[in-house]
């Protein structure tokens, strides 16, 4: 629960950067935001899955009693949202999701404060037996594609419209498609705290400096 | 129809590897958005090849709401425009769903596509996107000139193809460029 809690506060810090963090506003952004849903039922799942495996044996009935809805609702979300997370991938608390959704994501490990745009398609199980890497304080934007056993840094920025199939150290900046380098030690907080500014003209502001 | 809603869901059954009565039942729980699709795009082929015989209207007439507000649903819940301008032979599947728009091709059996694919110009210049069969569309690919895809291509993640491409080819990149001949895609596993 703490990590959806971090969740919540990276959404809130994206949406509304000047609304002080209350809990009613934290709630009210958990209705609101359909990326925020969706982490949600998915972290449910993830624990009570994990609940399910600890205790198995007599009471297994039982937990299928709460398991079963779950799963339904879980699929109500993945057709509201458009998005699809493969069970076995370990998402660390402090990740947002865009609201805008049709994500489908499979990577073995997301580090926290990382964010992820729209139309995002993360691993291909059925061209490479591995599943991507990612790490913390990761910017993807829209439109993204990653895949093969790959590591991606800490701090790394993938432009829109990306398709990355190599191991990308930390703090760059990658764009294209096939994907190029563009700009090396790049900061990239402002992008991840703002929602309103344009990825493409800023990072290009910075590599003039 | 009938027949040709039978080869789709042969070949998808057969990508997945779905052969138990277990799999099956998971499989329609959770992934059957591109069968569901397929099967409105094929009602609605149906329906307009049924306009075309000389008493046909009668049947048709009172069916075509009906796929109207199916397809309408498939559109808005699962964002697939299969439109009904392409022509799109028996053993078609999607996998996943979200962002799949099909227009003006004619498409030939056995072709596989994800999620996010753009096929076909939105005006086309009388000769119309080809692809013909067992050609395999990755996630975010986009064809949107009127070009020939030969037989067994396979068409990497986000390329946007823009010339004709040969049989049996890979290709990659923005814009496409044909990284290897002769590609063999058996290594690929099971989605």
């Amino acid at each position: 629960m703490s990590r959806l809690s971090m969740d919540i506060n990276i959404a809130h810090q994206r949406r509304w950067p000047d609304r002080p963090v209350s809990l009613l506003s934290r709630l009210w952004l958990l209705i609101v935001s359909s990326g925020l849903r969706f982490l949600l039922i998915y972290r449910i799942d993830q624990y009570l899955h994990l609940k399910c495996k600890e205790n198995n044996g007599a009471s297994k009935w039982l937990w299928l009693l709460i398991l079963a809805p779950l799963t339904l609702l879980r699929q109500v979300v993945k057709i509201s949202t458009k998005s699809y997370t493969a069970d076995g991938s370990e998402i660390e608390g402090g990740v947002y999701f865009s609201d805008q959704g049709h994500i489908v994501f499979g990577p073995e490990k997301v580090g926290s404060g990382t964010v992820i745009g729209e139309r995002v398609t993360v691993g291909m199980s059925h061209v490479d037996s591995g599943c991507p890497k990612i790490g913390r304080n990761v910017w993807i934007g829209a439109n993204c594609v990653i895949y093969g056993t790959i590591t991606v840094g800490d701090g790394a920025t993938l432009l829109p419209n990306t398709v990355l199939t190599k191991s990308i150290p930390a703090g760059v900046v990658m764009q294209g498609n096939p994907a190029r380098l563009v700009l090396r030690n790049f900061d990239n907080t402002e992008l991840r705290k703002r929602q309103d500014i344009d990825p493409v003209s800023y990072v290009n502001t910075k590599k003039e400096v | 129809m009938f027949d040709y809603i039978r080869a789709d869901i042969k070949y998808t059954f057969e990508q997945r590897k779905i052969f138990s009565l277990r799999s099956i039942l998971r499989f329609l729980l959770w992934g059957g958005q591109g069968l569901q699709a397929t099967i409105v795009y094929r009602f609605g082929r149906w329906l307009g090849k049924i306009c075309k015989h000389r008493c046909g209207w009668v049947i048709a007439i009172p069916l075509y709401p009906i796929y109207w507000v199916l397809s309408a649903c498939i559109r808005t819940v699962y964002d697939i425009h299969l439109e009904q301008s392409a022509d799109i032979a028996p053993g078609f599947c999607i996998a996943h769903f979200g962002g799949i728009e099909v227009r003006n091709c004619r498409i030939g059996s056995h072709c596989y596509i994800y999620q996010n694919v753009k096929l076909g110009a939105k005006n086309t210049t009388g000769r119309s996107l080809v692809i013909d069969e067992g050609v395999h569309i990755s996630p975010h690919a986009q064809i949107c000139a009127d070009v020939t895809v030969g037989e067994g291509v396979t068409i990497g993640a986000g390329a946007v193809v823009t010339q004709d491409i040969p049989s049996r080819c890979l290709v990659l990149g923005n814009p496409g460029r044909i990284a290897q001949c002769n590609y063999d895609r058996s290594g690929f596993l099971s989605p």
